[in-house]
């Protein structure tokens, strides 16, 4: 269901938030155990918002713009009084003292927290695989992964188990698993939403996006989401840096004129060519829009991957230093002093890909080799965000492939390191650069699964991804009124209601 | 680079993380074939040495302000065993043994 028919519904009082409530947490009671998205489920505090909204709304109060929409919340976004564990056994008793700000946020809007999803550790992953507790499947065929590392934020909403979830991305951890789930997935600017309260992994990368069935809920939610918090000294003033106000910017006002790229270095050997042949596809209905499409070359392409790891690992092996067993989280049991309590704490809480990404970024920061590696990347950088500019002074919009493959079998990927960190090489770029882009199917393989589609725009140019966006879906149709071919309809949940005893509200 | 065992170790120690015989050698593996693959970095560096690095970022800073937290036993309710409200830790220095 789109966040537009609930509300619909609620307008028409067809049914209350409680019952909608209810049937998305039997929904999730029922199918969660093959899915695997959530970490925790909060019944009891979502069926307290419920209620105290349907009162709120019954005495004609005034509600907020996710009224009784309920959101799943990825594990590393801290919610007061909810253990936010990042799928890590470093903080698998950790509960938050407070809100993160897009959590504060959304609570304001009056959306109801239905749970934490889970998540590749600290964010580190390409398939929810690297999760300390559990593996996420993907709903279009359980035997894949769902992406990563928002994976369960995007088998959430893919299963119906929620028509929206917060994710983050660092690399492509909105976009990539948004596209193995067919559903619509936005990495922001970044700067234009606040990090407050995001367990850091790589500072200067990490953004907090929407997940949602379609490109208009996605929207919505980034316009709850964004804004700036002084609790973020990185978060941007949106008015100041020229971003239209909301909503006029989401009713399309069509593409033509606009010029799109096609970035050549995307489209070599490695591409799946059921993907490549949707993303051109995708060219020709821009095309026939009335939008030009020009094949572009972005050298720079081929460094992004290398420069993500590099500083991505740096500023993690930085972060995550914080856990030594002393003020929270876990700590050993068997230590004799201070130093064997911290390495063991260390070695036993972490999982591998996170101790290897650690030790990475332990490498490249180390005296002999930062000079070589991390201040290398640290230009490169700079180079990749000048390319972009130089792009963006040309076209309106990149058209690419959010991934280079279709969904892998689980258990495939995990054991390569490389292999695993090539499943980003279509998102990183993006993420150095700073620029927001979105991801949303556009069709599906021969074999069934969902093919992404990826849009980037210049920084805080969301509302032409918007634009754009909503116009090819409307080619695709909105990834939320499928449903996996396993699973019952999402509209089930109203059918339920009605046919329960239809108590009309 | 060249990554060997001993690399792995070396780091390991600045990381304070500690790993076994096996999970070293598959660790200096893994990293050789990563560092083989960062090496296209230095080519595309050479290429830009004379390029002016961009401006930095401007950091906007709130006021550094006090402000109370509210619960105090909502605070510390992740924190460790303590004692008089500190925290419980082992022993940092200790008595050289004679």
């Amino acid at each position: 269901m789109t966040i537009d028919e609930i509300q619909k519904g609620y307008r028409d009082k067809r049914f209350s938030v409680r019952e909608i409530v209810t049937e998305y947490l039997e929904r999730i009671r029922k199918l969660d155990g093959t899915i695997g998205a959530f970490l925790t489920v909060c019944d009891d505090s979502a069926l307290q918002k419920a209620a105290e909204l349907d009162e709120k709304r019954s005495r004609g109060e005034e509600t907020g713009p996710l009224a009784g929409i309920p959101v799943a919340v990825k594990d590393n976004i801290c919610t007061r009084g909810i253990r936010t564990t990042c799928a890590s056994r470093v903080l698998e008793d950790f509960i938050p003292p407070y809100d993160a700000t897009v959590v504060k946020k959304l609570k304001e809007a009056d959306a109801i927290l239905i749970g934490k999803a889970n998540l590749d550790e600290f964010a580190m992953g390409s398939s929810t695989e690297t999760s300390a507790f559990q593996t996420t499947r993907n709903p279009w065929d359980i035997t894949k992964v769902p992406g990563g590392s928002s994976g369960g934020s995007a088998a959430a909403v893919a299963a119906g188990f929620a028509p929206l979830a917060i994710g983050s991305d660092t690399g492509g951890s909105i976009r990539q698993p948004s596209a193995f789930c067919g559903v619509v997935g936005l990495k922001p600017t970044y700067g234009s939403v606040s990090r407050y309260g995001l367990v850091a992994f790589a500072s200067s990368l990490d953004q907090i996006g929407p997940i949602a069935g379609n490109v208009k809920d996605c929207a919505l939610a980034f316009q709850v989401l964004r804004g700036q918090d002084p609790n973020d000294s990185t978060s941007m003033q949106p008015d100041a840096a020229g971003m239209p106000s909301f909503p006029s910017c989401l009713p399309d006002q069509g593409i033509r004129g606009w010029k799109i790229g096609l970035p050549r270095e995307c489209f070599r050997h490695g591409l799946h060519p059921e993907i490549e042949e949707s993303v051109r596809e995708c060219g020709r209905l821009f095309e026939k829009m009335g939008a030009t499409i020009r094949e572009i070359s972005l050298p720079v392409w081929d460094m992004g991957m290398n420069v993500y790891y590099i500083l991505s690992s740096a500023e993690a092996s930085s972060n995550l230093a914080r856990y030594d067993g002393i003020r929270y989280g876990i700590r050993a049991k068997d230590y004799n002093n201070l130093e064997e309590m911290i390495v063991h704490t260390r070695s036993e809480g972490f999982g591998w890909e996170t101790k290897r990404r650690i030790l990475l970024g332990t490498c490249v920061l180390s005296s002999g080799y930062e000079k070589g590696y991390y201040k290398r990347a640290m230009r490169l950088r700079d180079k990749i965000r000048a390319a972009f500019r130089k792009a963006f002074q040309e076209y309106d919009l990149l058209l690419l492939p959010t991934t280079p493959t279709l969904p892998f079998d689980i258990g495939k990927q995990h054991s390569d390191p490389l292999e695993m960190y090539l499943a980003d090489i279509h998102t990183v770029s993006m993420s150095i650069a700073g620029v927001p882009a979105l991801s949303l199917p556009c069709g599906f393989s021969r074999s069934g699964l969902p093919i992404g589609v990826q849009l980037a725009a210049n920084h805080f140019e969301e509302n032409k991804l918007f634009s754009a966006a909503s116009l090819l879906e409307r080619e695709f149709g909105p990834s939320g009124r499928n449903t996996p071919p396993d699973m019952p309809p999402v509209g089930k949940i109203v059918d339920n209601i009605l046919t329960r005893g239809g108590k009309q509200y | 680079m060249k990554v060997d065992e001993n690399t792995i170790r070396y780091l390991a120690g600045l990381a304070k993380l500690e790993f076994s015989g096996e999970e070293t050698t598959r660790l200096a593996e893994e990293f050789q074939k990563i560092f083989d693959h960062f090496e296209n970095i230095s080519g595309a560096y050479s290429k830009m040495m004379d390029e002016k690095p961009e401006p930095a970022w401007e950091s906007v800073l709130r006021k550094d302000e006090v402000k109370p937290f509210g619960s105090r036993q909502e605070l510390f309710q992740n924190t460790k065993p303590m004692r008089d409200g500190f925290l419980i830790v082992p022993k940092v220095l200790e008595q050289e043994k004679k």
